[in-house]
């Protein structure tokens, strides 16, 4: 089986509800996805704002210059950088549609607040025992209080999706 | 000891590193902007693009990548350097850096500097195989020059 491009990239935007703001919601949207078990293949490693696939990022590049989907890059009014992916296929997809309830809470929810509750999960799946504290060690600057009780939160929200394999209870 | 591994991957990895029996590479993207040379940039650049993300697809449904307990047939990367980078949405301050322009405010360099500001990301990808697989050669030359004239 050939490994996962730039439509499987494209087919994760589209779940997404057609529009995903910011690389690192693509990669927590892409992440969550594998983690209940609907994912479309990508594999992921601890980087720096949590998992990460680099594979997914050279493939939504790919996705962008075939016509797949289309990537905008803006500057915000305080001078950071961002990109919005937006789907250019107008296929109605025929997953689940809980997954893509899953993928459309997440592409909705607070940038940080999905980055540390994937994170939280991703590392849960790989064996930490305490999870939520270890992502407060790893990320201090995003780890306040109130950023962690939103990242809690919308974990608790995304649990309750119907999904085929549940996130981790943590 | 890792030339004597019991799995072929290792065994074979270490013996080229050890012997210097490196893959050989092939600069996709220099063999693009080669063929693409007469076209304006900001059309070359598309064209690169697009070529490299069809051979990307091709070479993956080839099976070429395919890994097996053997050393692999063909592997491929893409090389990103980032002169500088900007400030990202997504919070990626670490490589940025600050300066404090005329009124006093605290800003990214590259709203300082128009220079700063266009340093482009300088991006190569490469596919490497084996020298003396000569039919797998034959095949990636198939899949790369179709786009090379496309």
């Amino acid at each position: 089986m050939p490994d996962p491009g730039p439509r499987e990239a494209a087919k994760i935007v589209q779940l997404a509800g057609g529009e995903i703001i910011g690389s690192t919601r693509l990669q927590k949207i892409g992440c969550l996805l594998e983690l209940v078990g609907a994912g479309v293949g990508f594999d992921y490693s601890y980087h720096l704002f949590g998992p990460y696939s680099e594979e997914l990022s050279i493939a939504a590049t790919d996705a962008d210059a075939l016509d797949l989907i289309d990537i905008k890059e803006r500057t915000a009014t305080w001078g950071g950088r961002y990109s919005i992916y937006r789907s250019l296929s107008d296929n109605t997809d025929s997953s689940d549609p809980s997954v893509g309830a899953l993928a459309k809470a997440a592409a909705a929810a607070n940038s940080v607040a999905l980055e540390l509750a994937v994170t939280a999960a991703f590392l849960a799946k790989n064996g930490y025992s305490n999870p939520w504290e270890e992502v407060a060690a790893r990320k201090s600057a995003k780890a306040t209080a109130e950023m962690m009780s939103q990242a809690k939160s919308l974990y608790c929200d995304l649990r309750r999706l119907s999904v085929p394999v549940s996130l981790p209870a943590i | 000891m890792l030339m004597e591994s019991p799995h072929a991957c290792v065994a074979e990895l270490s013996k080229r590193l050890f012997n210097r029996d490196f893959y050989k590479a092939i600069d996709v993207t220099a063999k693009l902007e080669a063929a693409f040379i007469h076209l304006s940039a900001e059309e070359r650049e598309e064209r690169r693009r697009k070529a490299e993300a069809t051979i990307r697809v091709k070479l993956s449904e080839s099976g070429l990548l395919a890994l097996t307990d053997s050393a692999p047939c063909v592997l491929d990367d893409v090389v990103k350097r980032d002169p500088y980078r900007q400030v990202q949405g997504d919070g990626a301050v670490l490589d940025s850096i600050y300066a404090v322009d005329r009124t006093g405010e605290v800003m990214d360099l590259s709203r300082l500097s128009r220079v700063v500001e266009a340093l482009k990301k300088y991006e190569v990808y490469r596919i490497y195989y084996r020298e003396s697989d000569t039919e797998t050669k034959t095949k990636l030359d198939g899949i790369i020059e179709e786009h090379c004239h496309a």
